[in-house]
């Protein structure tokens, strides 16, 4: 990133803003007691040592893949999330004001919701104006009346506070639906606390674990049955969502299964997760969906990431999903001037941590009023929406938002701005002053909101709103909190609870997950086919100019466009042909594979290790760098690489992976994939096999990285059959079609199946029918010629034919019921039919 | 008078569906206006799983969800209703618009949320411009709704193909044309852009006219129309903007809500199925006067 080590966080050079409040430094430019031992640690810490630990935590946050996405960046989806270095500290008494605020602002606004699902008295008896609930657009009428286990809509909670120059923290934002960030706040925590270890002891910051304990131990409280082990799932709207990696590292760390919308399916009013070994019942759902999304039926039509018939199964009681769905009606900002007296008429007490100053509009006569005072204007219904500064409009937009307010008053809250206080932040080598926005986590618990003790502390760009969910180039910082006793030690690895049952194997592995596996496995093939094809084609290069090269490469030529190259053009040499297969995004054969490697590999990122997600990471990235103008040996040492990357995931596969289902899929895939591809290759280099040179011969050979094998058995004699033998009907050469084959049969003797039945599957008699086809071919048929000899492209081309009808089958047998998503069926209505 | 009403959807899918979730919101309501004595929902195939539960807005929804495979689904709703006698109120015993209209007046919750924006009727500019020569000062509010009424008969045009279920009231607008679901959102957001609580009715229509009178538009199949807020004493009062009128005895009412996503007859999500084809048939008939 940057040359030379910048020096080590410098906070004795730090100045802050006059007149902000600052979270380090007193106005006087002393240090704040609570984070005296932090900047002592700092200083004191070996400037090559803080680099070496800082280099070390990016990669760690690189390789996890806790990045986050927002949508529409062309950058690609994967942006690191940036992490701070320096922490917030907060002091023990400080934050105990906070914890004790937000647990009782929880309890106040899971009273709130249970009303305005409820019997609604709050609105009758005009606490609160009625188009702060049901103007909503999300409070949702199905969900009234209904249901939920100890009447608690909120089972987590979180809410963004900002500090003004006053030194009070406010709250700007509630999160009630599904609260984003808790798993970022520990991926912070871990990432940390292993770059500041001595820092980390000696300020005695309270750890998280215990909090992610709860977390647990809520959900499975929750569940309406199977109360000795339920079944929780996370419920994700997919990899596309911007915390989607977010959602799969906390499902991992809370044990529990990460899944789509379509991985669920209602029957009877339950809800049960799509495996391969059939329906498995799901008990309690953590949602990471927005409530309109979650079913399609009863909610938003056109939702295609939700659940059908989701609404009527906890209708029923029969799962219960946490936030409730409809408790996103309370994070409106339309309800912070009201909390107040809400807190006093439903737990008797008053606020002890106060809301931003905020007006909701839709009761004025004149909203355009407001557009004079020192406010922003933020959405009523949405944290995703920009707020407006009206004094950042010109004369034509600020008569357009006029109209607006005019129009749709209820839509819009007026909020007083707030001087955010400020952090030291470290930025290219200086410490800078940046606003803060602190945001705190609660769960429920048999007795009352439990608040982790820490967060995740924001820092925004100045000017930005803080209360965007994750706005584009805003960073983090982990947040210590001093303990105010002793710091307990608890991790999460190891719950205290009853001892679980032995199982071997995966038969719960989502459908979904499996077709993602079996089509990664393919694509990590293909490409690391396609690579050793372009390196041998590479390699045989020797001067641009000679005749030499280009009879050497035309058997490569023919592979290519056998593969579904595009021929050479007129006035292209072939060399040049050649590097834009590396290098062109569009008509190249390499670069469409990372697409589909990317959209396989992040759907599987909770199910597969670490080490193997890492390998996966580095070969997008290898694949990332086949861009721009290259000469032939830059491609090639670029090949290799990728070849490397190749090689690390196969390996990966091989070793690291459990011998299940997952397993078998990926495989699968690969076998299948690398049998098909030789076929491909021996039949369009040699075609019939009437006119073999010597030249296709060497070609195949070194494309099926065999030429050593060749020699050791052959020496320097090159002919058709025993290089056949070789690449088809050898069931001890890994690059055979014969050796694919043979494991095929292994694997799909092994697919989960409900029952096994007497008859052998389809799978197992295509997967048998290749075998024979592989096994009966004599290679020295096709040497000699003659009207009732084998013709060579027919048999390879019948072989690709089986081997894609079997992989047809699988993905039929076992993965397409998690394909189709729910259809509106029809609506009949509407004057004359 | 009384009616026997019997309203067959029947689905034919072209591939079979592996499951069907269904809500059907087919059975009228009893109110003020009338009493509804008979009401029998048949599906066939059988499903699994059938409730039969109130919604929200007090609607009876049958809810069912069909698991096994199959390659068509006829919905069939029978009922009876006895539609009162009644005198449709006159404009001019109605309040002020204004009295109603004001922002920071508190209205019942179930008045005050049909004065918001809904699913399939969004506020804009051009809905205020609909509504607002209608709106004089001091006006009494069914004077100004029945103008409003009038207005969006007499300049859309009554079309069956102009548009379909998910035509956006925007393009409604712009096109002046559609059927009885169009001009009722139409004159919803009219109505709500000034301020004044406006719900969404879906029913049915008399099909067979008595002798003498004209035979409705909008008849033999669901009908849709709206109702207005026109303060406490009259409460909400059927308007129809497809026939420019009071709804009366001939009007039966099934289901209301804020439009017609709130109570949409049929509503089926289904995985498979392939092309779909479906058929409604409704058959009102008078059974006693």
């Amino acid at each position: 990133m940057s040359s030379g080590p910048p020096p080590a966080p410098a906070i004795a050079h730090y100045r802050p803003t006059p007149g902000v409040y600052d979270e380090c430094f007193l106005d006087d430019g002393s240090i704040r007691p609570a984070y005296e031992t932090l900047v002592r640690g700092l200083e004191g810490m070996d400037s090559r040592l803080f680099h070496r630990r800082w280099e070390e935590g990016l990669r760690a946050i690189r390789e996890n893949g806790l990045t986050f996405n927002v949508h529409g960046d062309e950058r690609g989806m994967d942006r690191p999330f940036q992490l701070d270095p320096i922490p917030f500290v907060l002091g023990a008494a400080e934050w105990d004001e906070i914890a004790r605020g937000i647990s009782q602002r929880a309890r106040v606004i899971n009273g709130l919701l249970a009303d305005a699902y409820g019997s609604r008295s709050l609105l009758q008896r005009r606490l609160i104006p009625n188009g702060v609930i049901v103007g909503h657009p999300n409070f949702l009428r199905p969900c009234v009346g209904f249901p939920v286990p100890a009447n608690a809509r909120l089972q987590f909670y979180a809410a963004d506070l900002v500090r003004g120059p006053d030194g009070k923290f406010r709250v700007v934002a509630d999160h009630t639906q599904t609260p984003p960030g808790a798993g970022f706040a520990l991926e912070n925590r871990i990432v940390i606390s292993r770059m500041l270890p001595e820092t980390f002891r000696a300020v005695r910051a309270e750890r998280l674990a215990s909090f992610f304990m709860r977390m647990r131990s809520t959900l499975l409280d929750l569940a309406p049955r199977h109360r000795d082990n339920p079944r929780v799932v996370l419920l994700t709207p997919g990899s596309l969502s911007e915390t989607y990696l977010e959602q799969a590292y906390l499902a991992q760390y809370l044990g529990i299964t990460l899944a789509q919308g379509d991985d669920l399916t209602v029957r009877d009013d339950r809800v049960y997760l799509k495996t391969l070994g059939g329906l498995e019942p799901v008990d309690v759902i953590l949602r990471r969906l927005a409530d309109d999304f979650c079913d399609p039926l009863e909610l938003r039509n056109e939702s295609t990431i939700g659940t059908l018939g989701l609404l009527g199964a906890a209708r029923a009681g029969q799962v219960t999903i946490a936030n409730a769905l409809g408790s996103g009606v309370a994070e409106s900002a339309a309800l912070l001037p009201y909390l107040d007296e809400l807190a006093d008429e439903l737990i008797g007490e008053r606020l002890l941590l106060a809301s931003a100053e905020c007006r909701w509009l839709g009761e004025m006569a004149d909203p355009r009023s407001v557009l004079g005072d020192d406010v922003i204007l933020r959405s009523a219904y949405s944290h995703r929406a920009s707020p407006i500064d009206p004094k950042t409009l010109d004369d034509a937009a600020l008569r357009a938002f006029e109209a607006e307010l005019m129009a749709r008053p209820h839509a819009y809250v007026a909020q007083k701005k707030i001087q955010p206080s400020t952090v030291p932040v470290w930025q290219d080598g200086t410490v800078t002053a940046r606003p803060l926005t602190l945001r705190v986590f609660a769960v429920r618990s048999p007795n009352g909101y439990v608040v982790m003790p820490g967060g995740l502390a924001r820092v925004a760009p100045i000017g930005t709103n803080p209360t965007r969910a994750f706005a584009e180039k805003s960073g983090s910082k982990d947040a210590w909190v001093v303990a105010s006793g002793a710091v307990s030690e608890v991790s999460l690895l190891r719950p205290a609870e009853a001892p679980l049952t032995l199982r071997r194997g995966g038969i719960d592995l989502p459908s979904r997950i499996a077709d993602h596996l079996f089509w990664l496995g393919r694509y990590a093939s293909r490409t690391e086919d396609i690579a050793r094809m372009l390196r041998a084609a590479l390699q045989c290069i020797v001067d641009d100019t000679d005749d030499e090269t280009d009879r050497a490469l035309a058997p490569f030529v023919r592979m290519l466009t056998g593969l579904g190259a595009s021929p050479v053009p007129e006035n292209t040499t072939v060399i040049a042909w050649l590097l834009g297969q590396i290098t062109d995004p569009t008509s190249g054969l390499l670069r469409p594979l990372r697409e589909a490697l990317r959209r396989n590999g992040s759907s599987v990122r909770d199910r597969i290790s670490s080490d193997t997600w890492r390998v996966l990471l580095g070969l997008d990235e290898k694949l990332s760098h086949t861009t721009g103008e290259i000469d032939a040996n830059e491609a090639l040492s670029r090949v290799n690489d990728l070849v490397l990357a190749c090689s690390a995931l196969a390996g990966m596969g091989l070793e690291n992976m459990t011998r299940g289902p997952g397993y078998l899929f990926f495989d699968l895939g690969r076998r299948v994939e690398r049998a098909v591809f030789t076929a491909d290759v021996v039949r369009a280099t040699l075609g019939d096999a009437s006119n073999v040179t010597r030249e296709d011969l060497e070609a195949l050979l070194r494309v099926a990285d065999s030429v050593i094998t060749y020699r050791s058995r052959y020496l320097t004699t090159i002919q058709l059959a025993p290089v056949l033998d070789l690449l088809v009907t050898d069931t001890t050469n890994p690059r055979a079609i014969a050796f694919q084959v043979v494991r095929v049969n292994q694997h799909v003797t092994e697919l989960p199946q409900e029952s096994r039945g007497a008859l052998p599957t389809d799978a197992e008699r295509l997967a048998m029918r290749v075998l024979a086809q592989v096994t009966l071919t004599d290679p020295r048929e096709f040497a000699r010629s003659g009207e009732d000899a084998p013709k060579l492209d027919e048999v390879m081309k019948s072989i690709v034919v089986n081997l894609e009808a079997l992989s047809d089958s699988i993905v039929t047998a076992y993965l397409t019921h998690a394909l189709p998503s729910p259809a509106l069926a029809s609506e009949s209505f509407g004057g004359d039919a | 008078m009384k009616y026997r009403v019997k309203h067959v959807t029947s689905y034919r899918y072209e591939e079979p569906v592996a499951l069907s979730h269904n809500a059907a919101r087919l059975v009228p309501r009893t109110d003020t206006r009338q009493v509804v004595t008979r009401a029998v929902l048949s599906v066939e195939p059988e499903p699994a799983v059938m409730h039969r539960y109130g919604d929200y807005f007090g609607n009876t929804v049958d809810a069912f969800v069909l698991q096994l495979p199959h390659s068509a689904l006829t919905i069939t709703s029978t009922s009876e209703i006895d539609v009162l006698p009644r005198t449709a109120p006159e404009g001019r015993q109605s309040p002020a618009w204004e009295t109603l209209a004001a922002r920071d007046l508190w209205l019942p919750t179930d008045v005050a949320e049909h004065r918001f924006e809904s699913p399939m009727v969004p506020s804009a500019p051009e809905l205020y411009a609909l509504a607002a020569p209608a709106f004089t000062p001091m006006r009494p509010i069914l004077e100004a709704a029945l103008e409003v009424n009038h207005t969006i008969n007499t300049t859309f045009a009554y079309d069956p193909t102009a548009t379909t279920i998910a035509t956006p009231v925007m393009e409604v607008l712009a096109k002046r044309r559609g059927v009885c679901q169009d001009f009722s959102h139409v004159m919803i957001g009219a109505l709500r852009s000034v301020g004044i609580p406006a719900r969404y009715v879906s029913g049915y229509l008399e099909t067979i006219p008595p002798p003498g009178q004209i035979r409705m538009v909008g008849a033999d199949a669901s009908h849709a129309w709206v109702q207005v807020y026109c303060g406490h004493e009259l409460g909400f009062v059927d308007v129809d903007p497809t026939n420019d009128c009071i709804p009366g005895e001939r009007h039966i009412t099934v289901a209301y809500g804020r439009d017609f996503s709130d109570v949409s007859p049929v509503k089926g999500m289904i995985l498979g199925g392939g092309r779909t084809h479906v058929k409604v048939g409704v058959d009102v008939e008078r059974i006693s006067p």
